[in-house]
């Protein structure tokens, strides 16, 4: 396979495709499959079969199309129509609309208009393939422009030049850390040694983040193609997509994926007939989220225990087995393969300030729509959470946006006019995170927010380091007390104190980042913690506060027996 | 009807406890008890932990006594180790164990129930404690001040600290005693022994002026047991269990310590932390099976006191009653003691002779060899029993400590009831009599463990209730 | 052999390239606490008890894991970092069940030696009364999980020094504990020589000698600094 020969195979692809009069698209990833996507396509495919003798209909598995909470989706694309895309899809529902489309009376029900809002005011860029090809198939990727950029990063760019390009695209890393891609390659590229490595994080650990999950399960070749590119810019000859445990299907597909590429030459040895070879293995994780840090992941790799190890020196310089590394997550990756396709302008005219192009979102929460969304960097949250998410059901007030998972902070009503970039964010007390955007209303309590997101990190710690390790568990357990009616002012002196000493101590991410849902909360939603303590009262109806301090703890079973609950109801 | 007189807390005894008295509607007491208000659980959460540490641990439970706990759980650890300790470190646990009773039983006498003896039982409350003894008798207060320094000092020599001293391992000792060391203790024994003497003649003195207090201060039959070594001598390391009558007929002798739970059961009560040991063979319903230890028991159980002076006060101890049985009157406790500090002084006297005592060899090794272990000595107080059961390595699955207080714990009630009818007339009491209930109890020298207030400062304020709850009367300090 | 100079506490002090913070410091007479670093051994930088303030840098570094750069200028000592200091001490003492009284190593435990220092009179946090057992089934020592710190300097020595690899981190988070060979009891370990060199290395009572009584664990700290200089000079 040379490029010339991809050119003459995705032309031949593109013709089958346009004689196709058919084509239902089932969306198999892991939200659809769960509501029961694998009946419905059972079904689909067996009034296809019905009508095979007439009509030549293709169901097709695709990845994630993105409204979630609205699966399972199926979309009906046939020439000369604009796509039908119906939701909440069961098999008989499913097997009338087909049969609709093949008797060209196509049905209304549970269709979507062409104009919804989370579907048309996205700019899908990096999901462009997703919820339209068969991730499975490399036919499909091929026919979308798949490996296009690669080869011309091979014969039209020199490993410098594919730096200078991603630089210029003005991306940053998608995993949340922000760092400029092209410069994190430069530093690879320009590093000594014999092997290096490019590693795609695919660890995604943020309770409410399934962006990676969804790209690697519907368009793993996308990835591939940017790690291709990168060993190629960087002058790395392996790479490693480290999938987490939790994500087998992910992985499953990644792997496959691998397998086709090798054996179509887009991968392997003297890619597409050039110099350069590239080889990519899959690893599984094991469920510790502090695999998704850098050297703990990098730890991983090598089968050690996952724990970080401390910064400087940096992966670029000493990474796997001492070897100069780059470390991307798999969104940054998804980026790269338009980036080369169609030049770094594209990307780079989209954004704001010095977030350029676009980023992906979980959304969920209390949100009308749930699912990804892609989105142009500057969008504000207000547009997110009302145009395109719908605004909160039951038309409950807007509270608070979360946004990093439990390196992150939450972004109150006041700010919901805030552009959605990098360094904004970072203003407002939060992060951008990997993308995990958790929408809250007046029902929520913030401190059982903060509560919920130490309590994790209380769980995930690796506890290498003391501050982290015993820093968490105390500020959880008065963060619990806090919930429960027993806390003390005093306390929230101690919690203020160890959040900062957690920040300036902790030896990685994790531990410097733990301390964030707490400040951020406290920061606009003070008065919350405050009712909770001063008024043994949860604002929000949340908590279930059935304690007292420990000072009161005399009086209170006093009372309690007094009115006849002898057993003071056990504390 | 009745009416319920509280004390509480009781003070000068070590540790915190309540007495209740309750009266009948003619106002005389119908019943009294005395309950232990602390709950320790060493029992509970040294399940776990390794029966080396059981010295070091169990040190904790006292701190008067700390030497008595120290050196059960270390014989209980030899036990357990299966070794014989080398003479010189059974020597020097003798010699802990004798500086032990000086120091323990000087407390008593002379801080303890010193105030009550020498300044009276209704004396003003303001002055009955060690600093009024110290301004009205500065010569007895500083006596049992040194007379107790002495016993501290041996301790301190040995075990590097004078309370909760980590000298006793299972298998021997830690550390040899030096010669210097010995020739220190030698050098301050003369003093000691001049003050006992003197302490003796003053428990005389104290005989005759409370005769009346003695004759019912648990003036009572019961049975008592206590350690005896060969011949029947007086014995508070070693030796075997006897357990004699009030009328002196011995019931159990010769009996290996070992074996302990044979003749001994413990009952509970709902309205105390401490369990009634009795004497299984006799019973616990009808308090036949009471029996007591201490000083006074052990004098009682033994034949001969085994030093020459110690011999002669026990002899004139023994005419206090006609026909020269066990003496009854728990009153004369006191007396005992002063006869065991003299005792122990005339043994430690002898022992600095001996040129195995600074030998370099006091420890035994082995590793766990037995599943369990039994080590029993004689407290200040009583009898001491330590029980540890162990898994393969030496972690403890089960462990079971009688108590030297515990076992005279039947004994203690009956003790204040006999008082408090004396005493308690019409339903009134005044703090004179209710001095005298709380002496009953220090009689005994109850070691409640973990005294954690000064002398003489605690508050305590005595309340009588009609049955409806109306206030009839309150006495405070 | 170059040097290199820099400033701490405003003092201007000399080392070697290559050295780190620490060692310079030491070196000059300046002291800077820690826990889980020996010298010896690779540096861990867990305990975080060495940060120090370095200007220009704004992050806190670690003084064990710091090479010292020549123009650096180093504070070991404001109130922050005491402040810093004090609170991971009363977390270790609330993190376990540390209690000196009956402890092997009382009077001779760096943590207590440590916690004296500071200044550390009580404890503001939780205890959180962790049940964990004692492992006493080695034949001459016993592990108490009870007063472990997670230091792994008993890991760290039995890897690099002894090469038996006995010892390893089992669990993650409060729940980490050291384990020997995949989480066997120590007597039933198939690597362990014997050797006793992880208990001469601990700072607490976790590791000690078996029959050993309060306080009688008294280490000689230089003791492995010392080995591996004798090696070195014998010859390989």
């Amino acid at each position: 396979m040379n490029q010339q020969r991809l050119q003459e195979r995705v032309r031949q692809l593109r013709e089958q495709q346009s004689t196709n009069p058919c084509r239902v698209l089932v969306c198999c990833s892991s939200p659809c499959l769960s509501a029961g996507a694998g009946a419905v396509k059972s079904a689909l495919e067996a009034v296809a079969a019905e009508h095979s003798g007439r009509v030549s209909v293709e169901v097709t598995a695709t990845g994630c199309l993105g409204p979630c909470s609205r699966g399972p989706l199926v979309t009906v694309r046939r020439p000369g129509h604009a796509d039908a895309v119906y939701e909440r899809m069961t098999p008989e529902l499913a097997g009338k609309i087909l049969a609709g489309h093949l008797t060209e009376t196509p049905p209304a029900d549970n269709l979507l208009p062409a104009d919804l809002p989370f579907l048309a005011r996205q700019t899908r860029i990096v999901l462009e393939n997703c919820g339209r090809i068969d991730p499975e198939n490399l036919d499909h990727y091929l026919a979308a422009d798949g490996y296009a950029a690669l080869a011309r990063a091979l014969h039209d760019f020199s490993p410098e030049g594919v730096c200078a390009a991603v630089e210029q695209s003005g991306l940053r890393g998608r995993g949340g850390g922000g760092y400029p891609t092209g410069l994190k390659w430069q530093l690879l590229r320009k590093a000594a040694g014999q092997r290096k490595f490019v590693v795609a994080n695919g660890d995604e650990g943020d309770p409410g983040a399934f962006m990676d999950r969804a790209l690697m399960e519907s368009d793993p070749h996308r990835i591939i193609e940017g790690m291709a590119i990168a060993g190629y810019a960087t002058g790395a000859a392996q790479g490693y997509v480290y999938v987490r445990g939790e994500y087998p299907m992910a992985a499953r597909r990644m792997h496959k994926a691998i397998r086709d590429a090798e054996r179509a030459g887009l991968l392997g040895m003297r890619i597409l007939d050039s110099p350069f070879s590239f080889r990519i293995d899959v690893r599984l994780g094991a469920g510790a989220f502090v695999c998704g840090e850098e050297t703990a992941l990098m730890a991983s790799i090598m089968g050690r225990r996952g724990q970080p190890v401390p910064r400087p020196p940096y992966p670029a310089e000493h990474g796997l087995w001492g070897e100069p590394t780059v470390i991307n997550n798999v969104e940054t990756f998804g980026n790269i393969p338009p980036i080369i396709r169609n030049g770094p302008e594209q990307l780079a005219a989209i954004g704001t300030g010095r977030s350029r192009g676009t980023k992906i979102f979980a959304l969920c929460g209390e949100v009308i729509e749930n699912g990804l969304i892609e989105v142009p960097m500057g969008t504000t949250l207000r547009e997110i959470v009302f145009a395109i998410g719908g605004g909160i059901p039951g038309g409950a007030a807007f509270k608070a946006a979360q946004t990093g998972g439990p390196s992150g902070g939450c972004i109150a009503a006041q700010h919901l006019d805030a552009s959605m970039d990098y360094e904004n964010l970072q203003a407002l007390g939060s992060i951008m995170g990997s993308g995990g955007l958790i929408i809250m209303s007046e029902k929520t309590c913030m401190v059982d927010v903060a509560r919920f997101f130490m309590d994790f990190c209380m769980d995930e710690s690796c506890g290498k380091c003391s501050p982290c390790r015993a820093g968490t568990v105390q500020m959880y357990r008065f963060l619990d007390r806090v919930s429960n009616g027993s806390a003390t002012e005093r306390g929230l002196v101690h919690l203020e104190e160890l959040c900062r000493l957690m920040k300036e101590t902790s030896l990685c991410g994790l531990g410097a980042s733990a301390p964030n849902p707490v400040l951020s909360t406290l920061r606009y939603f003070r008065d919350e913690y405050l009712a909770h303590i001063r008024e043994h009262r949860c604002p929000a109806g949340v908590c279930r506060m059935t304690e007292v301090p420990v000072t009161l703890l005399a009086d209170e079973l006093m009372q309690r027996i007094a009115a006849g609950r002898l057993d003071g109801e056990a504390f | 009807m009745t009416r319920t007189v509280t004390i509480e807390p009781v003070t000068r005894v070590e540790g915190h406890a309540k007495i209740t008295l309750l009266l009948d509607d003619g106002g005389q007491v119908a019943d009294a008890r005395f309950h232990v208000t602390e709950l320790r659980g060493f029992e509970k959460f040294c399940l776990g932990r390794s029966y080396r540490e059981m010295p070091a641990i169990t040190a904790r439970i006292c701190g008067i006594c700390p030497v008595s706990h120290s050196l059960a759980a270390a014989k209980a650890g030899d036990a357990i180790k299966g070794v014989r300790i080398p003479p010189a470190a059974e020597k020097l646990r003798r010699l802990l164990t004798w500086a032990q009773l000086v120091q323990s039983h000087a407390l008593s006498f002379f801080h303890l129930s010193g105030p009550d003896l020498l300044l009276g039982m209704e004396s003003d409350p303001k002055n009955r404690s060690l600093f009024g003894l110290i301004a009205t008798h500065p010569d007895v207060a500083r006596d049992g001040i040194r007379l107790r320094a002495f016993g501290q000092e041996v301790i301190r020599l040995l075990g590097d600290r004078s309370v909760h001293p980590a000298w006793a391992v299972a298998g021997g000792g830690r550390e040899p005693l030096t010669a210097e060391q010995r020739d220190h203790v030698k050098a301050r024994l003369p003093e000691a022994l001049a003050i006992a003497r003197k302490g003796l003649a003053l428990g005389y003195e104290v005989l005759a002026r409370h005769a009346d207090t003695a004759a019912h201060c648990g003036n009572f039959p019961s049975l008592f047991l206590g350690l005896t070594g060969e011949d029947g001598t007086l014995e508070h390391y070693d030796g075997t269990l006897r357990m004699i009558d009030a009328q002196g007929r011995r019931l159990e002798d010769g009996v290996d310590p070992l074996r302990y739970q044979e003749l001994l059961g413990e009952a509970e009560e709902p309205w105390s932390y401490m369990k009634f040991p009795y004497y299984r063979p006799l019973g616990y319903a009808d308090g036949g099976g009471m029996y007591r230890v201490g000083p006074l028991a052990r004098l009682n159980v033994a034949d001969k006191a085994g030093t020459p002076e110690a011999e002669a006060e026990l002899q004139r101890f023994r005419a206090l009653t006609d026909g020269g049985g066990p003496v009854l009157g728990s009153f004369y406790s006191h007396q005992a003691r002063l006869i065991e500090i003299l005792y122990a002084l005339e043994r430690i006297a002898a022992i600095l002779t001996d040129p195995e005592l600074t030998s370099e060899h006091v420890r035994s090794h082995a590793s766990t060899n037995h599943s369990s272990g039994i080590g029993v000595v004689e407290a200040p107080r009583g009898t001491l029993f330590h029980e540890y059961h162990v898994d393969e390595h030496g972690l403890l699955t089960r462990v079971n400590l009688l108590v030297a207080t515990g076992q005279n714990n039947l004994a203690m009630n009956r003790t204040i009831l006999q008082i408090a009818r004396a005493v308690v007339c019409g339903g009134r009491l005044d703090e004179g009599a209710l001095n005298r209930i709380e002496h009953g109890i220090r009689a005994f020298d109850p070691c409640l463990s973990c005294a954690t207030h000064a002398l003489g400062k605690m508050p305590f304020e005595i309340v009588l209730l009609g049955p409806d709850g109306t206030l009839l009367q309150r006495v405070a300090r | 052999m170059s040097v290199v100079t820099l400033y701490i506490n405003d003092r201007l002090v000399s080392g070697r390239v290559g050295q780190t913070l620490l060692k310079v410091a030491r070196e000059n007479g300046i002291e800077i606490p820690t826990l889980c670093y020996l010298e010896g051994l690779e540096p861990w930088g867990g305990c975080r008890l060495c940060m120090v303030e370095v200007e220009g840098q704004g992050k806190l570094q670690a003084a064990c894991l710091t090479e010292a750069r020549e123009g650096l200028a180093v504070h070991t000592d404001s109130e922050r970092l005491l402040a810093w200091r004090r609170m991971i001490v009363e977390l270790l003492l609330a993190e376990r069940n540390h209690t000196c009284a009956v402890c092997v190593v009382n009077g001779h435990c760096e943590l207590q030696a440590l916690a004296a220092k500071l200044g550390v009179d009580h404890v503001r946090y939780d205890y959180l009364h962790p049940a964990l057992a004692m492992d006493v089934s080695q034949e001459r020592f016993g592990l108490d999980h009870n007063r472990c710190i997670l230091c792994t300097r008993c890991v760290r020595t039995c890897s690099e020094i002894e090469g038996a690899c006995t010892w390893a981190i089992s669990g993650r988070g409060i729940t980490s504990r050291v384990t020997a060979d995949l989480d066997r009891p120590w007597g039933k370990s198939t690597t362990c020589t014997d050797c006793g060199k992880c208990v001469q290395m601990c700072p607490t009572g976790a590791l000690y000698k078996k029959g050993a009584t309060v306080g009688e664990m008294v280490r000689e700290k230089t003791h492995l600094q010392q080995v591996m200089e004798r090696r070195q000079r014998s010859g390989k």
